[in-house]
């Protein structure tokens, strides 16, 4: 497969492609050798079929389960620019949450570096073609750009169908004390908005925050999504009385899946929207 | 009291000031070659030597082989800028430190103490969220908002605290607590306002040097090169102030003109530090009173050396930054504050001691 792709790469390179920082980054050859600054973009690469090139990930890279026994760099931020370089990379696939001051400093020293920024899930498409682009995995990337596409336009008609929107809650954190929600400019609130429901949290202008108990009280949530087990929403008297309390409509989800830009929102988008069809019904 | 505690902390025989320099020297030049030659990319020894010495012309005909890329960018593009920056930025708060405490003539007085470095972290947080890259003289943004911060910060402290003379231990950590506390609040804010640069942000109020480049050496040079003269040219008068206001007024000071001089002075080091360090606390606590300890209280040899010895503290703290947790790498605040927190607390108790 490597073959082939060389083969039909080989004339492209030295490539010049704008990153999603909006930076030019010049790619001399077909990258061999790749360092993922991400648990997101180390889930891309793989999904790729990438795997085997990478050869760097973060502390952080846990998934797929072959992302564990690469070289480690250390944490996202601040990312080891002198562990990155120590293992020669041709690119650097950095993101967001490396921040800008290491991507300067990377392509300073000569390594190319491309940085994604999605922040939406026309974004990620948008990632997925650009590192299939970079790396000559076109075909891979097309095919999951295609399914990504297909699955959102999917989830948006169900969405559509659903009636009136539900007001939704979106509680994060492991503590009823502690609780914290996702506004605008996250994952999580796009795929609420995508399945048909009303994130109370959007239009408060922040991405990630907290929301006062009066006002949970007042938007009064007919759905909450939650990490924790619902039982333990269920178990206060606070969100007992609420609309989600009252008809149990308290689900658990996977807010990490939300957190990492890659292949796998994609299950995470699958799961949500069953649970509102449950809902619904 | 300043002058009774000095005595006090005095040790019976005092080395000369030579022995102290020629130290710090050696510690300076041993750390830096460390530093240099540690790190968690492992270069052999042969690759570090050939490309140290195979860059001279004298060295090449002893090592004339070929220069391992890899090697020359790690050792001159990554670890001498950051060794070189974190020298500077030890110096600079070092050096702050001294004036602080000669100017409020309080043991406690310390940048991050009084507010300043919080006041810098703000201005420099303003200047990364406008996104504002604009130069002006040649100068960065985060600096000269930095600087904005600092000297708004340190007058005010300043104001509140000046007014009875010589400021009381109670007052002046009220004072720097409170406008601390008042400006981290807005820093804060910013962040819950621009989310998408609160790792950037969380990096100033951490404090650390993994992006240095050689441009920041650059863009922080003139600030600190103006606040090391500025302040090294009041040390006579630093000592005159250790009498008392009243006396050196007296002894024919203009004293208000020295206080704002030495206020700029400190205020341009510590935003320079700041705006390219971040936060980083008790270097300027910690080192002034350890090199008052060695070489008593007078500011020729006090200033200085507390640069120097400022230096080698901050490059001990960020090479054990860098190597403890390989390849995760520890902001350099935690480790200076873990040497600096007990540190305070001694002096403070200390200071209980003498006032009572």
């Amino acid at each position: 497969m490597v073959i082939s792709n060389s083969s039909t790469g080989a004339g492209k390179y030295p490539l010049v492609i704008r990153d999603q920082f909006g930076r030019p980054v010049m790619i001399n050859s077909l990258p061999q050798r790749i360092v993922s600054g991400s648990p997101g973009n180390t889930e891309l690469l793989f999904a790729l079929g990438l795997g085997e090139r990478v050869v760097g990930v973060t502390d952080w890279c846990d998934f797929p389960p072959a992302a564990k026994s690469k070289a480690r760099i250390g944490s996202i931020a601040p990312l080891n620019i002198e562990k990155v370089l120590s293992l020669r990379p041709d690119l650097v696939l950095a993101c967001n949450l490396n921040g800008k001051e290491p991507v300067e400093k990377l392509t300073e020293l000569g390594v190319p570096t491309f940085a994604l920024n999605p922040v939406s899930f026309v974004e990620i498409i948008e990632a997925v073609s650009l590192v299939g682009q970079i790396t000559g995995q076109e075909e891979q990337a097309a095919e999951l750009a295609a399914t990504f596409t297909r699955t959102l336009d999917q989830v948006k008609q169900k969405g559509q169908t659903m009636g009136r929107p539900m007001k939704v809650f979106i509680a994060i954190g492991d503590d009823l004390q502690d609780l914290w929600t996702a506004g605008r400019g996250t994952f999580l609130d796009e795929a609420v908005a995508l399945c048909g429901g009303e994130n109370i949290a959007a239009g408060l202008g922040f991405s990630w925050g907290r929301l006062g108990m009066e006002y949970i009280l007042k938007m009064d949530p007919d759905l909450i999504l939650t990490e924790l087990d619902p039982q333990v929403f269920l178990a206060d008297p606070f969100f007992r009385a609420l609309t989600a309390g009252r008809k149990r409509q308290i689900y658990q989800i996977d807010v990490d899946l939300f957190s990492r830009p890659g292949p796998r929102l994609l299950e995470a988008l699958n799961e949500l929207v069953q649970i509102f069809e449950q809902v619904a019904r | 009291m300043n002058v009774k505690m000095t005595k006090r902390s005095c040790p019976v025989q005092r080395r000369p000031l030579s022995f102290w320099l020629a130290v710090l020297v050696l510690l300076l030049v041993f750390l830096s070659c460390a530093a240099l030659a540690l790190g968690p990319a492992r270069l052999s020894v042969a690759n570090v030597l050939q490309a140290i010495l195979g860059s001279t012309p004298l060295g090449k005909r002893f090592f004339p082989g070929e220069i391992d890329p890899l090697t020359q960018k790690i050792l001159f593009e990554l670890r001498l800028p950051r060794i070189i920056l974190a020298i500077l930025v030890g110096a600079a708060l070092a050096v702050a430190g001294v004036v602080f405490q000669g100017l409020f003539r309080n043991p406690l007085a310390d940048p991050y103490i009084l507010g300043a470095s919080s006041g810098a972290a703000f201005g420099a947080a303003i200047a990364l969220v406008s996104g504002s890259r604009l130069l002006l003289f040649g100068l960065g943004a985060r600096p000269l908002f930095a600087f904005a911060g600092t000297l708004l910060t340190t007058v005010l402290v300043y104001r509140i605290t000046g007014k009875s003379g010589r400021s009381s231990i109670t007052t002046l950590l009220l004072a720097g607590i409170a406008v601390s506390a008042f400006i981290s609040a807005l820093t804060t804010l910013l962040l819950y306002f621009y989310q998408e640069e609160l790792g950037r942000v969380i990096f100033w109020t951490l404090g650390g040097f993994s992006y240095t480049r050689w441009g920041e050496v650059q863009v922080v040079l003139p600030y600190l090169i103006s606040g090391f003269a500025l302040a090294y040219r009041y040390v006579r008068e630093l000592n005159l102030l250790l009498l008392g206001e009243e006396k050196a007024h007296q002894l024919g000071l203009d004293v208000v003109r020295l206080q704002r001089s030495l206020l700029f002075a400190a205020s341009l080091l510590v935003a320079a530090a700041v705006s390219v360090a971040g936060t980083i606390g008790f270097v300027g606590l910690v080192v002034p009173h350890v090199m008052r300890l060695l070489l008593g209280p007078d500011h020729r040899s006090l200033l200085p050396l507390s640069a120097l010895a400022g230096g080698v503290f901050l490059l001990a703290a960020d090479t054990l930054a860098r190597m403890l947790l390989a390849p995760v790498e520890l902001p350099v605040g935690i480790l200076t504050s873990f040497v600096g927190g007990p540190f305070f607390l001694y002096l403070l108790r200390n200071n209980r001691r003498i006032m009572h």
